[in-house]
Order: structure tokens, then C-alpha cells, then sequence
């Protein structure tokens, strides 16, 4: 047996080695010494060798590690385990069957405490209250250290490398869930299948009914202050249990639920594929089912023509009205005159030189009209073969309908 | 009752660019564009309401992304979305039979060697839409343009935007097996009236 007081001091002389072993025992039971060498040496590394098995020897005689039975193995003390483990927060999630086993050793308790209250036995009463305190107590400090255990398991979950399998990282929430989390729920279900709230609905109207007894009766202060303690400790459970499971809940559920709905999409993505490989794409997915997206267009918010009558009447504008001329009869258009170029210009040639071709034009072809008269002459002075000599002095000629003022044109052989 | 309901153009600065975001056709994810992002959640009823009264139908969804509702598309924004589709689900299968979760797809690292695993894997389906490797690499192009990944690392990332295929492929698939059910009903139903007939015949 080891003794309290050098356990105490080794625990504090060798915090951070303890702390270590204790997170390390999740995954390994018991050590080999050399192990607990090593770690002494990572937390403390200025110690020699020397010093490190000093340190060893005194985990040891002091009771904080324990030596395996017929092997060299030591183990972490299990009171010390589970006491840093409460320090750190590093609690295993506990059984459901435990709390549901602690639970109704309330009701034993409870009629411990009726019975001592109807036979009149303060001292029976007195050993049910203290019985009654200790559930309490144990009741609420495994679900304070579930509700730790399972936030360590929901953040381990989500932290945990994503290269992980899914089945892997989620297995541990998917067994907390439904190993603790609904059995939790059942218990305290307001409805009949729980019996968290009746029982200790029940023990708290036997405490009440005893301190009503003691104070009437007369008793010891101290006893009637255990009863009110025991009493205003089971209304304190209720509604830390309440808050407990709703917490348990929240932190797990989201955390089952994206495992349910990774199964229920890897599961819809493989029937999909199953329809595309047998029917082909644009038969699985008809127009609509798919996202859709618009071409990039150029767009343009412009004010429309109603934003003028709007401005007219704001204005009070009047538009003047003006009355547009009459239509006039369309002129009929002259008809084409066919002229033989070649005999025209052969006669040109003849008669070259000359000092006006517009004159010449309408001496020998009076019968020409005037707009096919002005067409020959114009092409006649562009063209290349002929010689022009434009005269100084302005001319005038009267055609049939037109008189043309111009600089006449002399012709001349090239 | 008409309620009028005012806009203050003025605490709407990033409108234009986000418009012009929007009507392009492209997602806007928080990962990727924070600061516009948070303009457009500090706006969001404003926004809504300006882009309904122009027309459009922003969707803004509580993952992170938000987009403008086109309810019809050319023929090549058709064929683009439905390759898509398949290259993601071909990826989302892919991912499902080595373990990881599907939920957790921000943080996959897509590169050519992942895409040639993928080619391999969906050869026949890929060569059905006369997709190659090359072409993967081009379909992830143009899902960047859109807002459904991004280039990161040398390969590319998915955004969250990509959930949008997810919940279309669970919602589709939902649909067929309630049509599967009906289906089944019906054909229960048409059953029962085939044994008065047979009945009548023996009794004549």
C-alpha cells in the first residue's frame, strides 16, 4: 500500500512525466522501463542518466507506477490514472449501463429514506442522505466527464487527417452515439420509459418531506443541513443532466449526420454512374437537372421613350403642331435615250478642233434632252483620248429646259 | 397593400462588380472571394431585392456560395454542365472507395495524376462524350470560370459551389425512387382488376 502523503509529492515532483504516461496509456496499458526512461528524458532533458533512473526508482517506490506481476512492465497507478485523467480532461467516454445502474440506486436509497422517516429513525435517515449525496456526486461527475469525453471525441473526428477513411474517423462518434448518447436520451426521457427525472423527482419529495420531519420533530442542525444539501443537490442533477444530454446531442449529431449523409451521397453518386454507363449521359440528365449558367452577355439599362412623357408632364409641355406640305404627284421619269457612242465619237473625231464640246454637243444633236446631253459631256472629258483645253472666260449656253454657265471645254486631237 | 420598400444604392459599393460576377454566369464562393462575400451577406436583402426588381434571381446558400438562377441555357452550357457532372462524379466515386468523406471535398488536391487515375477509371464513359485527358484538364478550366474550383497548388481545388451538383444528384435520385414507388403502386393497383375478369370469364 502505498503511502498518500510520498505519492502526493512524487506527483508533484513528476507532473509532467505522470501526464504523459497517462495520455500515453490510452494506447498502451504498461510500459517497458526504457520507455519511461525516454519520456523522462523528453520532459526533463537537462537530467543525466543518472538522475533519470533516480527518477524512475522514485515513481516507483513511491506508488505512482506499479510493477507488473512476473514481468519487467510497470503501469500507471489506477488512482492516479484516474485522478489526472479528471485533472486533464482525458476521460474515457463511460458506460451508459454505469450511470443507469447509479441512477437507480437512487430509488433504493429513496425508500431507505421513506422507510427511516416512517419508523422514526434519524440515524437511518441520516445514512440515506449521505447515501443520496454520494450518487449525486458520482452521477455528476461521470456525466461532467462524459460531456468532456465526447467534445475530445467530436474534435478529434473533425481534426483528424481527411486521408483517414471516413469509416475509420467516424466509427468512434457513430459507437458514441449509440452506445451512449440514445441510451442517455431513453433514460431521460420525460415520457414512461425514463426514469432519470421521476426518480429524482421522487428523492427530492422524500427530502423535502424528511426536512419538513426533522424540523418538526426536531433534530441536529447538521443532519438538517445535510438533507437540505442532499435535496438542493438532486435539483442541481436535474438540470445538469438536461444540459448534458443536449450537449452530448448537439456536439455528436451533426457528426453522425454528415456520416449518414456521405452514405446516402456516395450511394446516389454510384447509382447515377450505374444509369450513365447503361443509358449514357444526356439520357440520365435531362435539361434542368444540372446547373445552369448564361453565356456572359453584354447588357445595357437604357431609359425607355415612357420616361419623356413623364418628363412632358412634369413640364407641362405642349408640343406646337405643324401641318406638313401636301404631297406632290411624282414626276414621270424621262425616258432613256439610246445614243450610238461609236458614231459619236468618229463624228467627234471629224470635227476636232473645236472650241466647245457642250455647244458642239447641242448643235449636232439638238435632239438629245438635256440630262443625256450633260451625261455624254461628262464622260467625254474623262476620257483619255481626246485633248481638253479649258477656256478662262465663263460661258453661257442655253439647253432645252437648263441654262448651263461653265468654262467650255476646247477639244483638240492628242 | 403595395409596400414600398427603398434601396440605398449608396451602401451597395461592390454592385457593379457583383453584377457583373452574377451575369457572367460564375459563383461567388466565401473561400475564394471573403471580401465580396461579406459585402454581399451585409447586403443581402438589398441585393435580393435590387437584382429581383431587374430580373434576376440571386440564390445565396448558407454554405458559402451564391449564384443568379438560369432556368434554361444554350446548347454548349447544356453539354459543359452534364460533362461536369460526370467528371465530378467519376471524382466523388473515386474518393468514396479509398475512405475519405465526400462532405470534405474544399480540401482535395485535383492534380493530372488524379486526373489520369480518373481517366482510367471512367474510360468508356469519358470516350462516349470524346472526352480525353486533356480535355479534363479543359473541363476544369472552364468549372474555375464558372466558380466551382480553382487553381491551387499547381492542380486545382473544388469550391463549395460544387454542392450544387451533390444536392442535384441526391434530389435526382430521390425523384426516381419515388417514381419507382408510384410505379410499383400503380402496377399493384392494375393488378386487382384483372381477377374480376377472370372471375366473369369462368363464370360465363
Amino acid at each position: 500500500m502505498a503511502n498518500p502523503r510520498s505519492l502526493v509529492y512524487a506527483l508533484y515532483s513528476h507532473w509532467a512525466v505522470v501526464e504523459w504516461l497517462v495520455q500515453c496509456s490510452r494506447e498502451t496499458p504498461a510500459f517497458e522501463p526504457v520507455q519511461v526512461l525516454a519520456l523522462i528524458g523528453k520532459c526533463e532533458p537537462a537530467l543525466s542518466p543518472d538522475e533519470r533512473e533516480a527518477s524512475l526508482r522514485s515513481l516507483l517506490s513511491s506508488g505512482v507506477l506499479q510493477s507488473l506481476t512476473g514481468d519487467e512492465l510497470v503501469q500507471l497507478n489506477p488512482y492516479v490514472q484516474e485522478f489526472v485523467r479528471g485533472l486533464c480532461r482525458e476521460h474515457e467516454l463511460g458506460l451508459s449501463a454505469v450511470l443507469q445502474a447509479r441512477v437507480q440506486g437512487i430509488r433504493s436509497a429513496t425508500a431507505h429514506l421513506k422507510e427511516a422517516i416512517e419508523l422514526g429513525r434519524q440515524d437511518q435517515l441520516r445514512q440515506a442522505s449521505v447515501q443520496l449525496l454520494e450518487l449525486f456526486r458520482q452521477i455528476s461527475l461521470q456525466l461532467e466527464q462524459d460531456r468532456h469525453a465526447i467534445m475530445e471525441l467530436a474534435e478529434k473526428t473533425r481534426a483528424s487527417d481527411a486521408l483517414i477513411p471516413a469509416a475509420q474517423r467516424y466509427r468512434q462518434v457513430l459507437q458514441a452515439y449509440d452506445e451512449y448518447v440514445e441510451p442517455m436520451a431513453a433514460m431521460m426521457d420525460s415520457g414512461a420509459d425514463g426514469s432519470f427525472y421521476p426518480l429524482l423527482e421522487d428523492a427530492t419529495r422524500a427530502l423535502e418531506h424528511a426536512q419538513e420531519w426533522l424540523l418538526a420533530q426536531g433534530a441536529l442542525y447538521t443532519l438538517r443541513q445535510q438533507v437540505s444539501l442532499a435535496a438542493l443537490q438532486a435539483r442541481l442533477l436535474c438540470r445538469q443532466g438536461r444540459e448534458v444530454l443536449k450537449q452530448c446531442s448537439d456536439t455528436l449529431l451533426p457528426l453522425r449526420e454528415e456520416m449518414r449523409r456521405h452514405n446516402r451521397l456516395s450511394s446516389s453518386i454510384s447509382q447515377l454512374l450505374g444509369q450513365v454507363r447503361k443509358r449514357g449521359l444526356a439520357r440520365t440528365f435531362r435539361a434542368g437537372d444540372l446547373p445552369l449558367w448564361r453565356a456572359e452577355r453584354p447588357r445595357r439599362i437604357s431609359v425607355g421613350d415612357e420616361v419623356r412623357s413623364i418628363m412632358a408632364e412634369a413640364r407641362d409641355f405642349e408640343p406646337v403642331s405643324l401641318s406638313f406640305p401636301d404631297e406632290a404627284p411624282a414626276v414621270a421619269a424621262e425616258a432613256l435615250q439610246l445614243v450610238d457612242g461609236a458614231a459619236l465619237r468618229a463624228q467627234l473625231k471629224a470635227s476636232i478642233p473645236l472650241s466647245s464640246l457642250l455647244d458642239w454637243l447641242h448643235q449636232q444633236h439638238p435632239q438629245l434632252h438635256d440630262a443625256t446631253l450633260l451625261r455624254l459631256y461628262h464622260e467625254l472629258i474623262n476620257e483619255p483620248e481626246w485633248g481638253f483645253q479649258q477656256a478662262d472666260e465663263s460661258r453661257k449656253t442655253e439647253l432645252h429646259q437648263v441654262r448651263v454657265i461653265h468654262y467650255p471645254h476646247g477639244v483638240f486631237e492628242q | 397593400m403595395n409596400t414600398v420598400t427603398t434601396l440605398h444604392l449608396d451602401r451597395l459599393p461592390s454592385l457593379g462588380q457583383l453584377f457583373e460576377l452574377f451575369n457572367a454566369g460564375r459563383h461567388l464562393n466565401r473561400v475564394a472571394e471573403p471580401a465580396l462575400w461579406a459585402e454581399l451577406e451585409a447586403q443581402q436583402e438589398q441585393y435580393q431585392l435590387l437584382f429581383a426588381r431587374l430580373g434576376f434571381r440571386l440564390c445565396i446558400d448558407g454554405r458559402g456560395f451564391a449564384w443568379f438562377q438560369f432556368d434554361t441555357a444554350g446548347a454548349n452550357v447544356s453539354r459543359t454542365t452534364r460533362q461536369l457532372a460526370l467528371l465530378l462524379m467519376l471524382l466523388f466515386e473515386h474518393k468514396a472507395d479509398d475512405g475519405q468523406h465526400l462532405a470534405r471535398f474544399t480540401d482535395w488536391q485535383i492534380d493530372q495524376k488524379l486526373l489520369a487515375a480518373l481517366a482510367e477509371r471512367g474510360r468508356e464513359l469519358l470516350r462516349a462524350e470524346g472526352l480525353t485527358l486533356d480535355a479534363l484538364g479543359d473541363l476544369l478550366g472552364k468549372a474555375c470560370a464558372q466558380g466551382f474550383a480553382e487553381v491551387a497548388g499547381g492542380g486545382w481545388r473544388l469550391l463549395p459551389a460544387v454542392w450544387r451538383y451533390l444536392d442535384h444528384f441526391e434530389v435526382l435520385v430521390e425523384q426516381q425512387r419515388e417514381d419507382a414507388d408510384e410505379q410499383g403502386a400503380d402496377q399493384e393497383a392494375g393488378s386487382d382488376f384483372i381477377e374480376p375478369a377472370s372471375n366473369e370469364d369462368e363464370i360465363a
